[in-house]
C-alpha cells in the first residue's frame, strides 16, 4: 500500500473531527455523507476508507464508539467527540488557517 | 509524547484481539452497505442493482479490511506471525527434508554444547569467592633442601609467614594443604578431603559462612585447636542440612575436631575438580597428614615444603609487581636459611645456587594452578576444536539442504516477484524459516547436549566429577542460542536469500536453465570443505584411537589382569606405630588365606596414580659431583610383592622375614637396611655392573653416609604412570618405615579378581571391622583410570570422527541427486544418441571422485600442519602416521562411493522418452 500524503489524511481528519463536532454523534455512513455533502460531491472517495480514519481517532481518543440504532432502525456504530478531541480540533483548526494563510498568499505572490 | 506511547498501547491492544476486531468491522461494513443499500433503493434502484451499486462505492471489502488492520494494528509483526505460521506449514510439507535439517543441527550444537558446558565449568569459570581476579597463587621455583609432601606445594609455614608478614602487594594471604583423610561422623568412618589452612583463609577468599562461623585467624594461635567447618556440600550429603551438625565432632585419627561452621554454598576450596569436605587450622597437620616430624615443630621447620600459598592482590598492584617485590623478600629468606644449621653439611656450589631460586606469581583465580583436571585441559580443548568442525559441516549440511530447497522454489519466487511482491519481505520469509528450523534445532540441541555431556562425565574419574555438572546453565544456553542464531542466519538464510535475486525472465522460462549455476558451485564447494574437515576428523580419530590402543598394550612389566588391589589405613583407624605393623601382617596372612588368593603383598604407593616419592641417592665409591644428580623413585613393598606383581627377579634375593625388623619399644625408628633396586637404577647409575652388595645412601651432599646394601635386581615396572619411562627406581622393606600407614594391598588370584572382592572385604572385617577398605579395583580397571583423559580423547574423536563423515556423505549424496535431476534432460540426450549406461554411471562417478579427490588434497597440507599440535597427546605413533590417514582416506572414499553410486544408477536408468517429454 503506497503511504497517503500526511496532508491527506491530516486534512480527513479534520473533516471527521469539525463533522462530528458540528453534528453531534453519527454513524460512519452518516459521517461520509456528510462530508460528501459538504464537499459537493467532490470528494468522491471509496466509503471503506471512512474507517481507516475513524480507527485511527479512536485509537487517539479523540473520538469514542458506541454501537446504538439508526433513524432506520438499523444497527450502526456511532461516534462521538471527545474533550481531548475538541482540544485537538481547535489546535488543527488553528494551524490549517495559518497554513493555508501562508500558501494562499505564496500562490497570489506567483501570481503576480 | 505520552499519547504516542497511548496510541501504541492501543495497536498492541488490536493486535492481540485481532480476531474480535476484525469481526466488529464486518459488522460496522456490512451495516454501512445496509445504510448505502437503504438510500439507493429510496432513490428507486432495483434491489440488485442498489446492493451491487453500494458495494462498489464502499469498495474492495478484502483490501478495506486489510488497510484496516494495518492502521489499528502492528503490520511487521502481523507479517511475522504469518511467515512462521507459512514457514511451519511449509516445513510440515517436506518432512523428510526438516527431519535431517533438524537432526543435522541437533547434533552439531549437541556436541558443542556439551562440551561446552564442560570446558566453561573446568576451564573457564572463576572461583565463587569475592573478585577471583585478584586472587594469586605464589610459588618458589629452584632447589629445595629438604623434603615436599602434597601436590604442587612448595612452601614451607616459616617461608609463608614471613612472606605474609613482610610483603607490601596483597591485602592478604593464605596457605593451605589438601589431604585425603579417613573422618569418622557418628561411628561411621569415610574417607574425606580435608584441607589444612591458615586462619586467613576465609577472610582473604570472602567466604562467608552459612552456619556457625568460618575458621579466623585467632584459630592459628591455639596449635592444636580442635575445630572444623564443612563445606557446604558436605554438609548436605553427610548432615542433611540439619543445623544440629554445627556443635558435633569429626574424629580424625583418635583426634576430635568439633564442627564450629558450614562454609557458603558452591564453594568447594580453592582448585577445581577437587571438592573440599572439611576446613581445619593448619596447626593440626601432625594430626591429619602423614608428613614425618623432623627436629622441629612443622610450623616452624623450614625444611619441610607442604604448602600452598595464595595472596590477594592490592588495588593496581600487578601480578609482575607482586612477583618482583616478593622475589626481594624470598632473597632475604634465602639469604638467612642458607645459615641455618640443617644446611651446614651443603656445599658452598649447593648453596650459592639455592640462593638463584625465585618466586612466581600466578594468576589463581579460575582455580586452575592446582587442579587435577589440569591433564584434561589439551583434551578439552582438542574435543572443542573437533567439535566446532562438527558444527561446520553440519552447517555446511544445512546450506546445502537450504540451497536445494531454495533452488527448487525458485521459479515459485520468481513468479511471485513478477507479480510485486517485495524482495524484502521474500527474504524475511527465508530468514524466518532458517531461524525456525535454528531454534528447532537448538532446542533439540540442548537435550542431546544434557544427555552427552552425562555421557562425557563418565570419562573423568569420579573424585574430580563431583565439582562438575552434566547440565547447562544460563550462560551455556546463551552461547547455544548464539551458535543457534549464527548457523541459522549465515549457512542458512544468506546463500538462501541469493535464490531470490533470479532474473525473472529466463526462470519463468525455463528451469533448465542455468540460473543455479551459482548456487551449484557454491555447495560443491561447501562439498568438498565437508571432505576435508572429515578427513581431518578421521585421521585424529585414528592417531588417537592408536594411541589408546598402545597405552592399553604398553608393557608395564607386572601383571594387571589377575591382580585385585585395594587400601586400608590402620593408622586412621586407632593403630599405632608398631600395632599398625602387626595389623598389617595379620591383614596378609588372612588376605593370602582367602581362597582363590595365590598371593597376598601390600605397598605404600599406589601404583599408576600419578603419587611418587623420589630421593636424592649417593652411590658408595662413587665421588661427589656438583653436577651429577642421581635421584631414584623409591617405593616401599613387603616380602612377596614382586612375586604377587610377576615383576621378575633377576639377581639376588627379595625381602624376607629378616628384613621386617622391629625398633625396641619407644625407640626412634630404625633406618633401612637394605634395598632392592630395578635394571634402570643398575644400567644408568652402576653402568650395568653387578649390584649386589653395592652400598648406598639417602642424599647428595658430600659425605652423606652409604649404609644401604642391595640385595637385589628385579625388572623394569612402571610406577606413577602408564606414559612416564620407568625411571630408576629402589624398594625398600615397608615394615621397616617409621609407620604403617595408608598401604595398598596387592592380591594375585587364580581367576577372575572381581569375584573374590566381597571375600577379601570379609577377609579385612574379620580383622577389625572398624577398618575401611577403599579403592578396591584390578590392576586393569586401575590402568583403565590411568588412561582416562585419553580414552575420552579417542573416544569422542572417533565418534565425531564417523558423525562428521554421515554428515559429509549426506551433502555429497545431496548434491549428486540434485546434480542428476538437474541434468536428466542432457542425459537422455545423450542415452538417445547412444551413450551406454556405463557412460552414463561414469559422467556422474567422475564428479564423485573430483569432489572427494579435491577434499582430500585440501585436506593434506592442513594435516601436516595440525596434527603436530597434538603430538604431545600421542604415545607411539607419530603423528604423520601413514596407515592412519590412508585408512581415513580409504574409509571416506569408501561411504563416498556408496553415496555417490546411487544417484550414478539413477542416472543410467535414465529413460530418454521420458527424459526428453520431461520438459
Amino acid at each position: 500500500m503506497a503511504p497517503k500524503s500526511e496532508i491527506l489524511q491530516g486534512t480527513l481528519d479534520l473533516m471527521v473531527l469539525k463533522t462530528l463536532d458540528a453534528m453531534g454523534p453519527l454513524h460512519g455512513y452518516g459521517i461520509a455523507r456528510r462530508i460528501e455533502q459538504m464537499s459537493e460531491e467532490a470528494l468522491q472517495v471509496n466509503q471503506g476508507t471512512i474507517y481507516l480514519c475513524l480507527i485511527r481517532l479512536v485509537q487517539r481518543r479523540w473520538i469514542r464508539a458506541e454501537w446504538g440504532t439508526s433513524e432506520n432502525n438499523r444497527k450502526a456504530k456511532f461516534y462521538s467527540i471527545t474533550a481531548s478531541g475538541r482540544r485537538q480540533l481547535v489546535a488543527e483548526t488553528e494551524n490549517w488557517e495559518r497554513i493555508s494563510g501562508v500558501i494562499g498568499r505564496l500562490l497570489l505572490l506567483g501570481r503576480r | 509524547m505520552l499519547t504516542g506511547l497511548k496510541h501504541l498501547a492501543a495497536r498492541v491492544r488490536a493486535f492481540l484481539h485481532s480476531g474480535a476486531l476484525d469481526r466488529d468491522f464486518d459488522e460496522e461494513l456490512e451495516s454501512h452497505l445496509a445504510m448505502l443499500t437503504d438510500d439507493n433503493l429510496r432513490r428507486g434502484m432495483p434491489p440488485v442493482e442498489a446492493r451491487r451499486a453500494a458495494l462498489v462505492r464502499v469498495g474492495a471489502k478484502a483490501s478495506i479490511r486489510e488497510q484496516h488492520r494495518e492502521v489499528r494494528g502492528l503490520p511487521t509483526l502481523e507479517a511475522l506471525t504469518q511467515d512462521v505460521r507459512y514457514a511451519f506449514r511449509g516445513l510440515a510439507r517436506t518432512p523428510g527434508f526438516t527431519f535431517v535439517a533438524i537432526v543435522t543441527l541437533a547434533l552439531g550444537i549437541g556436541a558443542n554444547t556439551a562440551i561446552f558446558t564442560l570446558v566453561d565449568q573446568a576451564l573457564l569459570r572463576l572461583l565463587p569467592v569475592q573478585n577471583p581476579r585478584e586472587l594469586v597463587l605464589v610459588t618458589t621455583r629452584g632447589f629445595h633442601h629438604g623434603a615436599t609432601w602434597g601436590d604442587g606445594a612448595t612452601m614451607s609455614h616459616p617461608l609463608y609467614a614471613e612472606l605474609r608478614d613482610r610483603n607490601d602487594v596483597f591485602t592478604g594471604m593464605f596457605a593451605t594443604s589438601g589431604f585425603r583423610v579417613q573422618a569418622t561422623v557418628d561411628g561411621r568412618a569415610e574417607r574425606v578431603f580435608a584441607e589444612l589452612v591458615s586462619g586467613t583463609y576465609f577472610t582473604v577468599l570472602g567466604v562467608q559462612a552459612v552456619r556457625g562461623r568460618t575458621l579466623l585467624p585467632s584459630d592459628d594461635d591455639v596449635p592444636h585447636n580442635g575445630v572444623a567447618v564443612l563445606s557446604h556440600r558436605y554438609w548436605m550429603n553427610r548432615f542433611g542440612g540439619a543445623d544440629s551438625a554445627v556443635g558435633k565432632t569429626v574424629s580424625v585419627k583418635r583426634h576430635v575436631l568439633t564442627i564450629v561452621g558450614v562454609a557458603e554454598e558452591g564453594f568447594d576450596g580453592t582448585s577445581r575438580g577437587i571438592a573440599s569436605d572439611l576446613f581445619v587450622p593448619a596447626g593440626l597437620a601432625f594430626v591429619m597428614t602423614p608428613i614425618m616430624p623432623g627436629d622441629r615443630e612443622l610450623l616452624d621447620d623450614p625444611r619441610m615444603r607442604w604448602l600452598n600459598v595464595f595472596g590477594r592482590l592490592r588495588r593496581g598492584v600487578t601480578i609482575e609487581d607482586a612477583q618482583l617485590r616478593l622475589q626481594a623478600v624470598y632473597a632475604a629468606h634465602l639469604a638467612r636459611d642458607v645459615r641455618d644449621a640443617s644446611l651446614s653439611k651443603v656445599s658452598d656450589a649447593e648453596k650459592s645456587r639455592y640462593l638463584q631460586n625465585t618466586i612466581q606469581v600466578r594468576a589463581a583465580g579460575d582455580g586452575r594452578p592446582l587442579s587435577p583436571l589440569r591433564p584434561m585441559v589439551q583434551p578439552l580443548w582438542i574435543l572443542t576444536i573437533t567439535a566446532a568442525i562438527v558444527l561446520l559441516i553440519a552447517c555446511a549440511n544445512l546450506a546445502n539442504l537450504l540451497l536445494a530447497r531454495a533452488s527448487g522454489r525458485q521459479r515459485e519466487f520468481a513468479m511471485r516477484l513478477a507479480l510485486g511482491a517485495g524482495r524484502r519481505r521474500l527474504a524475511q520469509q527465508l530468514l524466518v524459516e532458517s531461524l525456525l528450523l535454528a531454534f528447532i534445532g537448538g532446542a533439540a540441541g540442548v537435550a542431546v547436549a544434557m544427555w552427552g555431556a552425562g555421557a562425557l562425565l563418565q570419562f573423568v574419574p569420579p573424585a574430580e566429577t563431583l565439582t562438575l555438572s552434566a547440565v547447562p546453565d544460563a550462560r551455556i544456553l546463551v552461547f547455544t542460542f548464539v551458535v543457534a542464531v549464527v548457523t541459522g542466519v549465515g549457512f542458512g538464510f544468506a546463500p538462501a536469500v541469493r535464490m531470490t535475486r533470479p532474473d525473472v525472465a529466463p526462470t519463468l522460462k525455463s528451469e533448465a536453465g542455468s540460473v543455479a549455476g551459482g548456487s551449484g558451485r557454491l555447495r560443491r564447494t561447501f562439498v568438498i570443505a565437508q571432505m576435508a574437515l572429515s578427513v581431518l576428523l578421521l585421521v585424529g580419530a585414528g592417531l588417537f584411537l592408536r594411541s589408546l590402543n598402545n597405552l592399553v598394550h604398553t608393557d608395564l612389566g607386572f601383571d594387571t589382569a589377575r591382580v585385585l588391589a585395594f587400601r586400608v589405613d590402620p593408622e586412621a583407624s586407632g593403630y599405632d606405630g608398631e600395632r599398625g605393623k602387626a595389623l598389617v601382617k595379620l591383614l596378609r596372612q588372612r588376605v593370602e588365606s582367602t581362597p582363590g588368593v595365590t598371593s597376598a603383598a601390600f605397598s605404600g604407593q599406589q601404583l599408576l596414580s600419578g603419587s611418587a616419592w623420589s630421593t636424592f641417592v649417593t652411590i658408595e665409591g662413587q665421588a661427589y659431583d656438583a653436577d651429577r644428580r642421581l635421584s631414584s623413585y623409591n617405593h616401599a613393598v613387603s616380602p612377596g610383592f614382586f612375586r604377587t606383581m610377576g615383576i621378575p627377579m633377576l639377581a639376588g634375593r627379595d625381602f624376607g622375614a629378616q628384613d621386617e625388623r622391629m625398633p625396641p619399644p619407644g625407640g626412634p625408628p630404625l633406618a633401612p637396611r637394605v634395598a632392592i633396586a630395578n635394571e634402570t637404577f643398575v644400567k644408568r647409575y652402576l653402568d650395568g655392573r653387578t649390584p649386589i652388595g653395592r652400598r648406598i645412601g639417602f642424599g647428595r651432599d658430600p659425605g652423606t653416609p652409604t649404609a644401604i646394601e642391595i640385595v637385589g635386581v628385579v625388572g623394569d615396572a612402571k610406577y606413577t604412570g602408564v606414559r612416564n619411562e620407568t625411571p630408576p627406581q629402589l624398594y625398600f622393606p615397608f615394615l621397616e618405615g617409621p609407620r604403617a600407614g595408608l598401604l595398598t594391598m596387592y592380591v594375585q588370584t587364580r581367576d577372575e579378581p572381581a569375584r573374590i572382592a566381597q571375600a577379601l572385604r570379609e577377609a579385612v572385617r574379620q580383622v577389625d571391622d572398624a577398618i575401611p577398605v577403599h579403592d578396591m579395583r584390578t590392576l586393569d580397571e586401575q590402568v583403565d583410570r590411568a588412561v582416562s583423559s585419553e580414552r575420552l580423547v579417542a573416544s569422542l574423536t572417533a565418534v565425531f570422527g564417523l558423525l562428521a563423515t554421515l554428515l559429509a556423505t549426506i551433502g555429497l549424496y545431496g548434491v549428486m541427486s540434485y546434480t542428476v535431476a538437474r541434468r536428466t534432460r542432457e542425459i537422455g540426450v545423450r542415452v538417445a544418441l547412444g551413450a551406454a549406461a556405463k557412460d552414463i554411471s561414469w559422467l556422474v562417478t567422475r564428479e564423485v571422485i573430483l569432489l572427494v579427490g579435491m577434499g582430500v588434497a585440501s585436506a593434506v597440507p592442513v594435516l601436516w600442519g595440525l596434527t603436530r599440535l597434538v603430538e604431545s597427546q600421542l604415545y607411539g605413533v607419530t603423528p604423520l602416521d601413514p596407515p592412519t590417514i590412508a585408512l581415513a582416506i580409504g574409509l571416506l572414499a569408501g561411504v563416498a562411493a556408496l553415496a555417490g553410486l546411487l544417484p550414478a544408477r539413477r542416472a543410467a536408468r535414465i529413460d530418454p522418452l521420458v527424459a526428453l517429454r520431461y520438459e
